[in-house]
């Protein structure tokens, strides 16, 4: 089986800033990963191209092996750090909407998660606070049976108590098969639930490990770690 | 995907159109009974109905213009702002998306102009609106008694034209916001540049195609030099409604491939 995700030399500029210079990755199957660095590093940037928002200056980027099109879209369930709902849908709409285009979508899983949280499917998404709606938008984006989950931020303007409901949404709904790729610089929460870390700066890659290693090899939390490596 | 796609377009969409149609519907039988209402010698009601018939203008000319700002509106805000981020990561291809759009944009343009015309006829009607529609027609029968097929092969090339034409002018105006989105800043003023620049620039092409074929020349002399100058004219507005139509194909074509190389590679969601 391939990895999920393969960057090769991968660049991507922005006229004449290089947001990613020759990044070299390679992220396993069933695992959670966080993509940890500061502002700007080129998290997003990297989301991004593995979804198909943006196309690569050059290089190469992989999802199962296959380039970046509707194929491997049909595998990448992706959360980006905006709410990406329209204002007319009612829940229920938004909900037949991603069952019309995606096979792996479950329906009463979503539907189920909605009940848990009160969110009453009849709802117009207008009517909704900004944080009912992220929270649809994660219940949407967990429902899918995907290969490789991107979270951008999913934890980043949320209160505590909110975030702790996220991070469990998001262990016990996704799919153990499929990797989770999860940007953030929250890390202190994340970690709990990370089983590798990689970290970014500057478009490189400057560090990939397991979560174990660190904390046995380096005796520190990844948070430490992190300010640490990032320190300004 | 394309039929999905269709499907959720229609549905998006349907809501703002079907709103303009019941309130042009309403507008329209209420004119349809002020000009049918005569009150005589009375000055107040012949000034209401000539207020209420210059409102009516402005409402249909209103129609056509709230047509196309909710065709520009759809696509922007479906395609190049936050909802982007969905429809683009959709299993879909972007000239699928563009297709789609297109099609349902066409379908509400046809829809505008149809119901635009019904409402015309309506209020027309028992004013020699039948006697207007026998005119066309004897014109019409005549042509065909003195020149044979001529005018009906003319007639089906004008309206081809004119829908080719619609195909275009939503092409045009994707164009122009696709390529409005590359820049980070003022993205609606560089649309709209890009929109009226392209409109220059293609007046400028089809007048020099025409100049430099000596189109227009050989059958102007013709036209006045004829003895049968109808003939003529119906033959010249036919010729030249088939260039229209090819130049339209070929524009069509190239600001669709432009629109899906732009979204597909140069994709600038904020």
């Amino acid at each position: 089986m391939n990895p999920i995700l393969e960057c090769r030399n991968l660049v991507k500029k922005y006229g004449y800033k290089e947001a990613l210079s020759n990044l070299d990755l390679t992220v396993e199957r069933g695992k959670i990963v966080g993509l940890l660095g500061p502002n700007g590093s080129g998290k997003t940037t990297l989301i991004k191209l593995s979804n198909g928002l943006l196309s690569p200056t050059s290089g190469e980027l992989l999802i199962d092996g296959k380039p970046v099109g509707v194929e491997t879209k049909k595998i990448v369930s992706y959360l980006p750090e905006r709410t990406y709902l329209n204002s007319w849908m009612k829940v229920s709409n938004i909900i037949d909407f991603f069952t019309d285009f995606y096979d792996n979508f479950d329906k009463n899983k979503a539907y189920e998660m909605l009940e848990r949280l009160h969110i009453n499917p009849k709802d117009q998404l207008k009517t909704m606070s900004k944080g009912t709606k992220e929270k649809v938008q994660l219940i949407l984006v967990m429902s899918r049976k995907a290969d490789l989950y991107l979270l951008d931020e999913p934890i980043g303007g949320v209160d505590p108590a909110a975030r702790d409901y996220i991070l469990n949404t998001i262990i016990s709904n996704y799919n153990p098969d499929g990797t989770i790729l999860i940007s953030t610089h929250l890390i202190s929460d994340i970690e709990q639930i990370l089983d590798d870390v990689i970290f970014i700066q500057n478009g490189t890659i400057i560090k990939t490990a397991s979560v174990d290693d660190i904390r046995s090899q380096e005796g520190k939390s990844i948070d430490t770690l992190f300010r640490e490596v990032f320190r300004c | 995907m394309l039929g999905k796609l269709l499907k959720h377009e229609l549905k998006a969409t349907s809501r703002h159109f079907l709103l303009l149609y019941a309130a042009f519907f309403i507008v329209t039988l209420f004119n349809k009974i002020c000009f049918e209402v005569t009150i005589t010698n009375n000055k107040f009601w012949f000034t209401f109905q000539n207020i209420m018939i210059l409102l009516y203008i402005i409402f249909c000319a209103a129609i056509f213009v709230i047509t196309i700002i909710l065709i520009i509106n759809r696509f922007y805000k479906n395609l190049v702002c936050d909802e982007g981020y969905l429809m683009f990561t959709l299993p879909v291809t972007v000239s699928e998306h563009i297709f789609s759009k297109l099609l349902i944009a066409y379908l509400w343009f046809f829809l505008s102009t149809i119901i635009f015309l019904f409402s015309i006829c309506l209020i027309v009607c028992g004013h020699g609106l039948g006697e207007f529609f026998n005119v066309i027609f004897e014109f019409i029968m005549q042509s065909k008694n003195y020149y044979g097929n001529e005018i009906f092969v003319t007639m089906i090339v004008f309206l081809l034209v004119i829908l080719i034409q619609g195909f275009y002018s939503i092409l045009q105006i994707y164009l122009s916001i696709a390529v409005g989105q590359l820049v980070n800043k003022h993205r609606i003023i560089t649309s709209l540049a890009v929109y009226f620049g392209i409109n220059f620039i293609i007046q400028n092409i089809v007048c020099m195609f025409f100049l430099f074929s000596n189109l227009l020349e050989p059958v102007v002399s013709n036209i006045l030099n004829s003895s049968d100058w109808l003939y003529s004219w119906i033959h010249y507005l036919k010729n030249l409604s088939l260039f229209q139509m090819i130049f339209d194909i070929i524009f069509s074509v190239a600001a669709f491939l432009v629109t899906n190389y732009i979204l597909s590679k140069k994709l600038n969601l904020e």
